[in-house]
């Protein structure tokens, strides 16, 4: 019974990190690619806390590691925001086929 | 005293030097000449607390003490610096402070007007540190860093005056033939620290003992490891066949030259063999080495000093012999003795070289042959002079005659007749060259126009200083066997005190010496009852291998530099025939052959190159499309990758 | 062994798991697939708190705690404002994905297969840890400030580089 709860657990954040995958490879919008970033996220996140319950390890690391990854992810927010909104000045647009300077 | 109190104390010695290089060497511009005050106030305070430290182990109040701290840690081993405080580093500490203090004294004077006089102060100081720092270690990896230091002040203090040729090869020549003899040393340490896993002198000494006893190293290894170690001595203390830097090292200011060349970076060599006496005295065989070189060197030295003209040369030649000597003590056992001798050769030696400044700066020039009669115009110079030359030859009453006894009772008593002879020679030669370089210098007539005046007070003073030192340091030591009691190897053999038997025959013979060779140089110098000229005359060739210094120089000319000059020459021959032939030659073919190829070019080749780039043209615009610029493009190419690489795990799991 | 019995064994907080997973899918399909952002952004906000339940569920209270503030309360707003200022060209006429949909459904698909079969090949054996007396929390803040009390600086410097980065890059004036 535990196995399958685990299990489903693993299924549940592959499913969740795919779809982050799908969405940073099909938004135009720069904004929603950040947003699918941040499923992809905490989708690691449920892995490693369902780790830290079912697999035996050491006094809580894997509450540790989320706590490091959800600071990262909000540092990583903030800027990636400010430079969504600085090319939108330069741009007029946050969609990122527009951002093709490295084009032949 | 406070025990914690000592710790500041050790360390403020080399540290206050290290403050005023420091000084003079960023500020020395806007200081100018006060730079020669920041030097002496900082080794004036070292020098007393050396002073107070030794005079309280001598009294006793003081003990040895030791203070270490991890500065590496390899795991299981690690490596400890610290520094120590016993007889042998106070008695060092003395040395080299005092000698310092007075060098830099006398600098004040002789180096006057120089363009480069804060920075001779900065260097100067920065050698001190460095010595300092050398006596002070307690382990042989802070010896060895500030023994590369030392060579490193004395290469740019040698070359000092960079601008005039001979002295920046003699620096050169300095640093590269004491580098020789690093080697052996260095090798010799990474040997010691593989067999014994530490660099600690207190534990070696133990371990040495200890590892001897239960057979878990060789007799052998400790043989080998002992020569290594000697061969630094070899090439930092002159000894054969290393020392054909120091009598070129003179170029030099001669302050340099007393401190360096005679006092401090000299005795190095020798105080690392006495600190590492423990490995000799269980390495009967690297104990051999050492007597036999020294001895060697030391009548060696001398022979080439009987017939030297340059003041500095002669002193020089007389500074290997007597290091020699030195070297020569303690390779039969005589620790104390040759420490002893160390000490009040230090003293007289740095006298003599100063002395001579006071001569050069007086006379302006270096050439015994052009001087005479100058001890009428240099009164104090030639009274303190002589004291020098007495003490030097081992007349009763002065230092030299103390010490050399000790030595030559040291060797004497090893049972080692051969070696006492050699010293008991050089003690002749030693007293006739030095006083044939008294007369020859301060008494006649003047043999050239010489407008010689006494030299400023700030150098007469270090000279009247250190003519005392010379009178009285002997005699204060051997007062009470207070040196023997700071300076003392416990497994030392009946080097001194017990056996008197042959005291006195030694002492006899010392003085016969001496007194033999003063006579000597007297009738044939001052009297000139005997020509030296004539004698020259009739030992032609031993007068010509002697003032060529017996072809050394020309032998390592032949040896060394030659092959390494011949085969530059060689490959620039082979450059210049062989290579440029190659391809001067390949040029001319590939003239040829272009010409042929022309035609085959324009047909064949212009039409491949043309496809070529057309091919080239229509790939880049076909392969252009994946460059699209879209950032996700490219991310769902990644993670095509990544699908990819999974799957290969999977298959090949 | 009819299906009742077999229920009946399953632990609540499976239950309720599998509730949350759904919600969570749901969000997070929608997240990547609506056209307007500021929707998007508000089932990220659903997403991200179905998490921290999944969190809560997994007795990593703290950390449920963290997700909420941070995520909910920090990034969203974040995200929503980020939205609003770019609003002007925002338009639920426009297309919001683009021409490599299809691929991209493809590759994840095949990830999907290919992971979900590593997953289940892996043999790893989950048995579920009884709690911590006083739950981890303490647990965990003995070790944020003993052990990884190093990471625990450094990610505060990161966090204030960020956030000066942040300002440097927005606040520059245009020329």
């Amino acid at each position: 019974m535990n196995n399958l709860y685990f299990y489903t657990i693993l299924i549940v954040s592959l499913v969740l990190f795919l779809i982050g995958i799908y969405g940073v490879l099909t938004r135009r919008n720069a904004i929603g690619i950040l947003m699918s970033i941040e499923i992809m996220f905490n989708s690691a996140n449920i892995n490693l806390v369902a780790f830290n319950k079912f697999l035996h390890l050491e006094a809580s690391i894997g509450i540790i590691f989320p706590i490091f990854i959800i600071t990262l992810a909000a540092a990583e927010t903030a800027v990636g925001l400010a430079l969504i909104l600085s090319i939108y000045r330069k741009l007029k647009s946050v969609y990122v086929e527009k951002m093709d300077l490295l084009k032949w | 005293m406070v025990e914690n109190m000592k710790l500041p104390l050790l360390i403020l010695i080399p540290l206050l030097p290290l403050l005023a290089f420091v000084i003079n060497i960023f500020f020395g511009k806007k200081i100018g000449t006060k730079a020669a005050y920041v030097s002496l106030t900082a080794i004036s305070v070292s020098f007393v607390i050396s002073l107070y430290l030794f005079f309280g182990l001598i009294a006793g109040v003081e003990k040895t003490v030791e203070y270490t701290f991890e500065w590496l840690n390899f795991g299981s081993t690690g490596v400890k610096l610290g520094i120590m405080l016993d007889g042998l580093t106070a008695v060092m500490l003395v040395v080299v402070t005092t000698v310092s203090l007075l060098v830099k004294l006398y600098s004040i004077g002789y180096m006057h007007g120089d363009p480069r006089y804060s920075r001779f102060y900065a260097y100067l100081s920065m050698f001190t540190v460095a010595m300092l720092g050398l006596v002070l270690a307690n382990n042989f990896l802070l010896l060895f860093i500030s023994w590369e230091l030392v060579g490193l002040f004395s290469y740019l203090l040698i070359g000092f005056w960079y601008e005039k040729k001979s002295a920046s090869d003699a620096g050169k020549k300095a640093f590269i033939t004491t580098k020789v003899g690093d080697l052996g040393f260095f090798a010799g340490l990474l040997l010691l620290f593989t067999v014994f896993g530490t660099f600690n002198f207190t534990e070696l000494g133990q371990l040495v003992i200890a590892r001897l006893a239960s057979g878990s190293v060789s007799v052998g290894m400790l043989n080998l490891i002992g020569i290594l170690i000697f061969c630094g001595a070899v090439g930092k203390s002159a000894q054969f066949p290393l020392h054909v830097w120091l009598p070129d090292a003179m170029e030099g200011p001669t302050p340099v030259s007393a401190l360096i060349h005679a006092a401090t970076m000299v005795a190095a060599g020798v105080y690392l063999v006495a600190r590492t006496f423990f490995i000799y005295v269980e390495a009967p065989i690297a104990m051999s080495v050492v007597a036999y070189t020294g001895a060697f060197t030391a009548i060696f030295a001398a022979s080439m000093a009987l017939v030297a003209y340059d003041i500095k040369r002669v002193l020089a030649f007389s500074t290997v012999s007597q290091l020699g000597y030195m070297v020569m003590a303690l390779g039969v056992g005589g620790y104390t003795a040759g420490m002893f001798h160390l000490t009040t050769h230090a003293f007289f030696k740095a006298l003599l070289f100063l002395g001579a400044g006071s001569v050069i700066h007086g006379s302006g020039t270096q050439d015994i042959r052009e001087m005479g009669g100058l001890g009428k115009k240099m009164k104090i110079t030639m009274v303190t002079f002589l004291i020098a030359c007495l003490s030097i030859s081992g007349v009763p009453g002065f230092s030299g005659y103390f010490s050399k006894e000790e030595v030559l009772s040291a060797a004497y008593n090893s049972g080692n007749l051969f070696i006492y002879w050699i010293g008991t020679v050089t003690a002749f030669m030693t007293a006739f060259y030095m006083f044939r370089l008294f007369f020859m210098t301060f008494t006649g007539k003047p043999r050239t126009e010489i407008h010689a005046h006494e030299s400023p007070k700030t150098m007469t003073v270090p000279l009247m200083v250190l003519a005392v030192l010379s009178i009285v340091a002997g005699g204060l030591f051997v007062m009470g066997h207070s040196f023997e009691k700071l300076v003392y190897f416990g497994a030392e053999g009946a080097g001194e005190g017990g056996a008197e038997a042959g005291s006195h025959f030694v002492r006899n013979m010392s003085i016969t010496a001496a007194v033999l060779g003063i006579t000597l140089a007297f009738f044939m110098y001052y009297l000139k009852k005997v020509s030296p000229e004539y004698l020259a005359l009739k030992l032609a060739p031993v007068h010509k291998l002697l003032s060529n210094r017996y072809y050394i120089d020309e032998l390592y000319e032949i040896i060394f530099i030659k092959p390494a000059k011949g085969l530059g020459n060689f490959l620039f021959k082979f450059d210049q025939k062989v290579v440029d032939g190659a391809v001067n030659g390949s040029g001319f073919m590939t003239v040829l052959m272009s010409k042929l190829q022309n035609l085959f070019d324009k047909v064949i080749v212009d039409g491949a190159v043309n496809g070529a780039g057309w091919i080239a043209n229509k790939g880049g615009e076909l392969l252009k499309q994946l460059q699209t610029g879209l950032v996700q493009n490219y991310i769902l190419i990644a993670v095509s990758g990544l699908f990819i690489i999974v799957l290969i795990r999977i298959i090949f799991r | 062994m009819d299906l009742l019995s077999i229920i009946s064994k399953v632990p609540v907080t499976y239950l309720i798991f599998l509730v949350f997973a759904v919600i969570a899918i749901a969000a997070a399909f929608l997240v990547v697939s609506v056209k307007s952002v500021m929707h998007a952004a508000l089932f990220l906000a659903v997403f991200l708190l179905s998490v921290a339940a999944m969190f809560f569920i997994f007795d990593a209270d703290f950390l449920g705690i963290v997700q909420i503030l941070l995520y909910v309360g920090g990034v969203i707003v974040l995200i929503l404002f980020a939205v609003m200022l770019t609003a002007r060209v925002q338009s639920h006429l426009l297309q919001q994905t683009n021409e490599q949909k299809f691929m991209a459904m493809f590759v994840c698909g095949l990830l999907f297969i290919m992971l979900s079969y590593v997953i289940l090949t892996s043999g790893l054996q989950g048995f579920e840890k009884s709690v911590l007396q006083g739950g981890v929390t303490r647990d965990v803040g003995r070790l944020l400030l003993t052990v990884y009390v190093l990471p625990f600086e450094v990610a505060s410097v990161v966090l204030l580089a960020a956030l000066i980065g942040a300002m440097a890059i927005v606040g520059k004036k245009d020329e």
